[in-house]
């Protein structure tokens, strides 16, 4: 699989998403679609999908009495395992997914609705997701659990968390940082998507929280900076990660409105985190869909 | 068909704050999807965002209100409630400040799935000493609560609703009054918030056939009940409890316990039953999880000894989605 195409099909799959349901976190997509396919291309050591191309229907929650099904089936049995914790990119997660062939595209249609498992913020039932995090900066701290976890029962492979920049400004990020450096684990990196943005506009203005390396590295963890959609500045990075004796996190400066022309008139005005389109943005995005 | 106004709270916010000038609104990041845009507009030296980070938030409320101030923190009833729920038991309910909690998306309003669907808020609000708990119904509700709740001393929880909204009332809120929609004393239905405009076509479509078919719509979950209530109650045969809340510790468990110490009618929960829940439409979910306007009709045909059920989707469903309007942020 190639890193480029695997990036080019995130974003153009996400729009269709966007097209077709009159909504959808298309920005996320866009800014992290070279971040998602190197991990999938270049980094993660994942077996074989373990769960059907299309997902079967809603069953149930997780209780005492059913199997419920569990998005992580979609990621294989390791030895690499992959935590998405904003569940706002569940739309990335499921388009990526079908460009490495673990989903198939029509799914992306029949099973976003009513009683299917693709759902707008991903639980752990949706194909991919490993923690229900749609209550942001959940699935880090449980990803640091099952790092000792692996630590104690000595099981090879790394933890690898894709984590959002707005993510850092809630307090349990911290504690998480700090459990996973002060047991010096060696197996689990973060990818921090710092896209600058949150629902209500740019992060600088309304929380800042720079700089942020500096505070990683506070922190006790490893911190490389870097372009985030940089295909290549992103695989060297995840290879120096892999090799480090800190747990490392890899902090990646994305533009959430590249791809598309309307996303960074969208950027300006602080209207980027869903995007519901106007007729305009729809008749550009289908031209500019067309010409690909 | 009901009148629909569009942000009822925005604009009440804005007035409430204008006259009372030391109110101030606290956000964490979901400022114009909690109505709170226009005050954040008008009143930027009263506007405080936070950012996402829900617990020093709290925290800082609590601090806010000890200097004099009413701080009021609307956010989704899942970040308002659970996420610092601590925080605020013990520096907001325990000293027993003003402060005042709105949670939007109540119940199964959202298609945002579990981390979204605030289906335990009442309860753990109710739980709190000090704490007073209520749940908006209509515009009108949610145009006159941030007024109708200024005096009270203590912390109030308010589970709201945003967007477009049905006006179903006319008289201003009154904490601790139930408005009763219908008369009837036979079988008597008790509804809260986001299911009353479903409940009111429901019950008045079946008021031919069963004329002593009671409906109180009720706001103000603790303290629970007034005497009109009481009375109402006392009088039925079978009571039906309607919550789009998990029914163990919302609506039906307060009148549990109050039919506990007056014994008399039967009770029926129509709510969310014992189980975490999974996003979709409203009206899908409402379906999945038989609290809808079908399950309510069949439970009253009972409730009257018939048990003929009546046919699927045979009413003009109107429990109107409380959200989704052009001017959110987000697709909740």
């Amino acid at each position: 699989m190639n890193s480029g195409s695997v990036a080019s099909e995130i974003r153009l799959l996400a729009a269709e998403w966007t097209i077709r349901a009159n909504g959808g976190y298309l920005a996320q997509a866009c800014g992290s679609a070279e971040i998602f396919a190197t991990l999938y291309c270049d980094v993660l050591d994942l077996s074989p999908s373990t769960a059907p191309l299309i997902p079967p229907k809603f069953e149930s929650v997780p209780n005492n009495f059913r199997n419920e099904i569990r998005g992580e089936s979609w990621l294989g049995e390791g030895p690499d395992l992959f935590v998405l914790s904003p569940a706002h990119y569940g739309t990335t997660q499921y388009c990526a997914l079908v460009a490495i062939g673990r989903l198939d595209k029509k799914a992306l249609t029949s099973e976003s609705g009513d009683g299917g498992l693709l759902e707008l913020i991903a639980a752990e039932h949706s194909p991919g997701i490993v923690v229900s995090s749609g209550s942001l900066a959940t699935a880090l701290g449980v990803s640091v659990g099952r790092a000792i976890a692996r630590k104690i029962k000595n099981i090879p492979g790394n933890i690898w968390v894709f984590l959002s920049d707005g993510e850092l400004q809630e307090g349990v990020t911290w504690e998480s940082l700090q459990l996973a450096s002060s047991q010096s684990l060696k197996n689990i990196n973060i990818i921090v998507d710092v896209n600058g943005m949150q629902v209500d506009g740019q992060m600088a203005q309304l929380m800042p929280i720079e700089p942020i390396v500096d505070k990683f590295e506070a922190f006790g963890w490893n911190a490389i900076e870097i372009d985030g959609n940089n295909l290549e500045a992103i695989r060297i990075a995840c290879l120096e990660a892999k090799n480090s004796n800190l747990p490392t996190a890899i902090i990646c400066r994305t533009k959430p409105w590249l791809g598309f022309s309307f996303l960074k008139n969208r950027w300006d005005n602080n209207k980027l985190h869903f995007i519901r389109l106007t007729d305009d943005e729809r008749q550009d995005l289908i031209s500019e869909i067309k010409s690909l | 068909m009901n009148e629909i106004i569009v942000k009822p709270f925005a604009s009440a916010l804005v007035k409430h704050g204008m006259a009372h000038e030391n109110v101030v609104v606290v956000t964490n990041d979901l400022t114009a999807s909690c109505e709170a845009d226009e005050f954040a507009s008008t009143f930027p030296d009263r506007f405080i965002s936070a950012g996402m980070a829900e617990q020093g938030l709290v925290l800082a409320l609590s601090g806010l209100a000890r200097e004099g101030l009413i701080p009021i923190f609307p956010s989704f009833a899942v970040f308002t409630t659970r996420r610092p729920y601590e925080q605020i038991a013990l520096t907001i309910a325990y000293p027993n400040l003003p402060v005042r909690l709105f949670g939007f998306l109540p119940g199964l309003t959202t298609p945002g799935g579990v981390s979204h669907q605030a289906t335990d808020d009442i309860g753990l609000m109710k739980q709190l000493p000090n704490m007073t708990v209520i749940e908006a119904a209509d515009a009108t509700d949610m145009e006159t609560v941030i007024d109708g709740v200024f005096d009270m001393p203590g912390p109030v929880y308010i589970r709201s609703l945003r967007g477009m909204v049905p006006r179903l009332f006319k008289e201003p809120f009154e904490v601790g009054k139930s408005r009763e929609i219908f008369a009837g004393d036979r079988v008597l239905v008790l509804v809260t918030g986001s299911l009353t405009a479903m409940a009111i076509e429901t019950v008045e479509s079946l008021r031919a056939e069963f004329n002593d078919l009671g409906l109180i719509c009720i706001n103000t979950l603790k303290p629970f009940g007034d005497q009109a209530l009481f009375a109402a109650i006392a009088k039925a045969k079978v009571v039906i409890t309607l919550e789009n809340h998990l029914v163990e510790s919302g609506l039906a468990s307060a009148t549990a316990m109050r039919l506990a110490k007056f014994p008399g009618p039967t009770l029926v929960a129509i709510g969310i039953q014992d189980t975490f829940t999974h996003g979709g439409s409203f009206e899908y979910l409402l379906k999945y999880y038989a609290i809808d306007a079908n399950r309510l009709k069949k439970e009253i045909f009972y409730a009257y000894g018939k048990s003929l059920a009546p046919k699927d989707d045979d009413l003009n469903f109107l429990a109107k989605r409380s959200e989704l309007n052009a001017n959110v942020a987000e697709g909740l």
